[in-house]
């Protein structure tokens, strides 16, 4: 039973289409890249997987079933656009995200601590989050994510605006995560950093699927490193 | 439900924690007392020390009166005046007066010769005229004198012209269902406004609160991070609550200091001063109810409003929406108080965005039946939660969309999306 499954999925605002007839699943314990331009609809299809919007047509299933409210607390969403409560301290931000998780109180406490202990935070802890660098608040917004210990873990250009040192300590808890057993789905324009990671990808352009599967039979039928795929596949479909 | 509570929780802690509130809260207090009662305090103030003033009166009888009343009636109002009577002026002397008010010789005189009383308009000249009150305390001095004046020439006694002109009181009273209430219409008049004003105030300060606290959380990108755990419906209502209890908060923590202050204050004021704040119980509840159904609609308003903007500055472009049914409530409010029952304050205090300013004033005045503050109450109810329907949707799309501002159309059609 995939983690994830999308099909036949569309989305319209208005005249414009974000997505058209996607069709997607991830296994899991797999790591997922959902590859694309900007503006390809990636996110859109995201918003549409934690319920923010509603697709017009199509369907999608979380953990076997179809969407419902009760899997946002199985589900770990760090998205494109970053942000925090900015007067709140980040202990008091990260307790208050673990509960709107359904964790409860004390754990959602002790939680916190140890995850900011794993990335360096722990002097941070009682500081406001404007206070904090943009790298610290980064991963302070990646702890958010994580804090309610999610089944799916579900990232939108997870890497951008982080030194080498912060996306190396990020990419290795993501592979724990995934020897845990976690589901976690990519979304992001950088092949680069996803590519030694992915276990399966989506190319999506225009808000469709031109390149699907898992990755190593597609490198092997293309021969090529990912960026390059990208630009060709994407390349064509645009012609 | 959780979920509300967690942000009601957030909501209120993190403004309740802060030093600007503390500082606001304990500070507004005496802004406000500064602001109304400084100016009252300068204005009552005694104007400078003794003045010197001539009356010149062919009349040495209107003279002498005028002189009477003219020092009486300052001394009521915080004038001290030393009248002197200048007899059988003529327009030489006149001349050498305005000469003598520049030189500070005397600080005023009034040209009261019976050629002007017969032409019924007499002349004040002095160095400073703008006085009102002081002019009034002038005018009313010299018309007594000259009514005095006049009925001794009738023939009348000094005590009979005195018992004649006592002034004449008349009592209000009140009946409402069979029982009567003898009532001051100034401290009807005065608790109203001030209660109203309290609303207007109230309403809209965290009205604009609740717009302010969505456009932080649009500008600040942690609405997305938010919706991945909570749906608008629960973001908006627990912003609601949440700013609400603040203001409850505060509303409290004013009407304590105010009693502690006040309180003492008031029960030393003799009886019936004007000042006497005729606040009955359910005035209090009716306050209460209104303020809480105002705000629930009007934060509506200004959630859904928050989320239509992208800036400070667009946001304070749009806040006439929300502030302009006020304006129209106060600006009716004195019609209503007059008359509470004519057709046009029945219909407009149905109205819900008038309701609790013109509902309450008509309660106020004992004016409106019990099926119309149903109704009315009814009616907002209604429309809030159509409203919070409605902005919720608003909310929902609105956040997700930055860039430029939505036009009517674009907002309409983010209703239908879901």
């Amino acid at each position: 039973m995939p983690t994830v499954d999308i099909a036949h999925v569309r989305k319209a605002y208005g005249k414009f289409v974000a997505v058209d007839d996607l069709s997607f699943s991830i296994s899991p314990g797999t790591i997922f890249g959902l590859l694309g331009p900007n503006g390809a609809g990636k996110t859109s299809t995201i918003r549409m997987m934690i319920g923010i919007t509603a697709p017009d047509s199509g369907s999608i299933q979380i953990f076997g079933q179809p969407f419902e409210r009760k899997h946002l607390h199985r589900i770990g969403y760090l998205p494109e656009e970053r942000g925090l409560y900015r007067k709140m301290k980040v202990i008091d931000q990260l307790v208050l995200m673990a509960e709107l998780h359904g964790v409860s109180a004390t754990d959602a406490a002790a939680r916190s601590r140890k995850w900011c202990e794993q990335l360096d935070l722990t002097d941070w802890l009682q500081k406001r989050v404007e206070e904090l660098s943009k790298g610290m608040q980064q991963k302070v917004q990646f702890i958010a994510a994580m804090v309610h210990d999610p089944d799916l873990i579900i990232m939108d250009e997870p890497f951008s605006g982080l030194d080498p040192i912060n996306s190396a300590l990020l990419k290795n808890v993501l592979l724990d995560q995934r020897k845990a057993g976690k589901t976690i789905l990519f979304s992001t324009h950088r092949m680069d950093q996803v590519e030694k990671m992915c276990d399966s990808i989506c190319l999506v352009n225009h808000g469709k699927a031109v390149l699907a599967g898992p990755l190593k039979p597609i490198q092997e039928k293309y021969g090529k490193n990912l960026e390059d795929i990208f630009i060709d596949v994407i390349g064509k479909s645009d012609a | 439900m959780h979920n509300i509570w967690l942000i009601v929780k957030r909501e209120y802690l993190e403004r309740v924690r802060t030093k600007a509130f503390v500082i606001f809260t304990l500070m507004f207090p005496l802004l406000m007392a500064a602001t109304s009662v400084l100016p009252s305090l300068l204005a009552m103030k005694k104007s400078g020390g003794r003045r010197h003033l001539l009356i010149a009166a062919d009349n040495a009888k209107f003279g002498a009166e005028a002189q009477k009343q003219l020092s009486a009636g300052g001394k009521n109002l915080g004038f001290d005046y030393q009248v002197d009577l200048l007899p059988a002026p003529t327009e030489e002397q006149r001349a050498h007066l305005n000469q003598q008010v520049d030189s500070k010789e005397i600080d005023g005189y009034i040209w009261a010769t019976d050629a002007a009383i017969a032409s019924r308009k007499v002349v004040y000249s002095a160095r400073q005229t703008n006085d009102f009150v002081e002019i009034e305390v002038l005018r009313n001095g010299l018309r007594d004198a000259l009514l005095r004046q006049t009925l001794r020439n009738r023939g009348m006694t000094d005590v009979e012209v005195t018992e004649l002109l006592k002034p004449l009181e008349m009592d209000a009273v009140q009946i409402d269902k069979g029982k009567t209430k003898k009532s001051s219409e100034v401290a009807t008049l005065l608790t109203t406004i001030m209660l109203v004003v309290m609303l207007y105030v109230t309403v809209l300060m965290y009205g604009i609160m609740v717009m302010r606290s969505v456009l932080e959380e649009k500008t600040s990108r942690v609405m997305e991070v938010m919706l991945s755990a909570v749906t608008a419906k629960e973001l908006m209502a627990g912003k609601i609550v949440g700013v609400g209890a603040v203001g409850i908060t505060q509303i409290l923590i004013w009407a304590t200091m105010g009693a502690l202050v006040l309180g003492p204050g008031i029960a030393l004021m003799p009886h019936g001063t004007p000042l006497e704040i005729g606040l009955s119980p359910t005035a209090g509840i009716f306050f209460a109810i209104f303020f809480l159904l105002g705000y629930l609609l009007y934060s509506a308003m200004c959630a859904a409003l928050g989320a239509m903007v992208n800036s400070e500055q667009e946001a304070q472009q749009m806040q006439f929406i929300v502030i302009l049914p006020l304006v129209v409530s106060i600006t009716m409010m004195m019609f209503v108080i007059r008359q509470p029952n004519a057709p046009v304050a029945v219909w407009m205090s149905l109205v819900p965005f008038c309701t609790p300013v013109l509902m309450f004033v008509r309660i106020l005045a004992n004016a409106a039946p019990a099926w119309q503050i149903a109704l009315s109450i009814f009616i907002m109810l209604i429309t809030t939660y159509g409203l919070l329907l409605l902005c919720s949707r608003i909310y929902r799309v609105g956040i997700l969309m930055y860039g430029k501002r939505p036009t009517l159309p674009e907002i309409v059609k983010w209703l239908k999306y879901s």
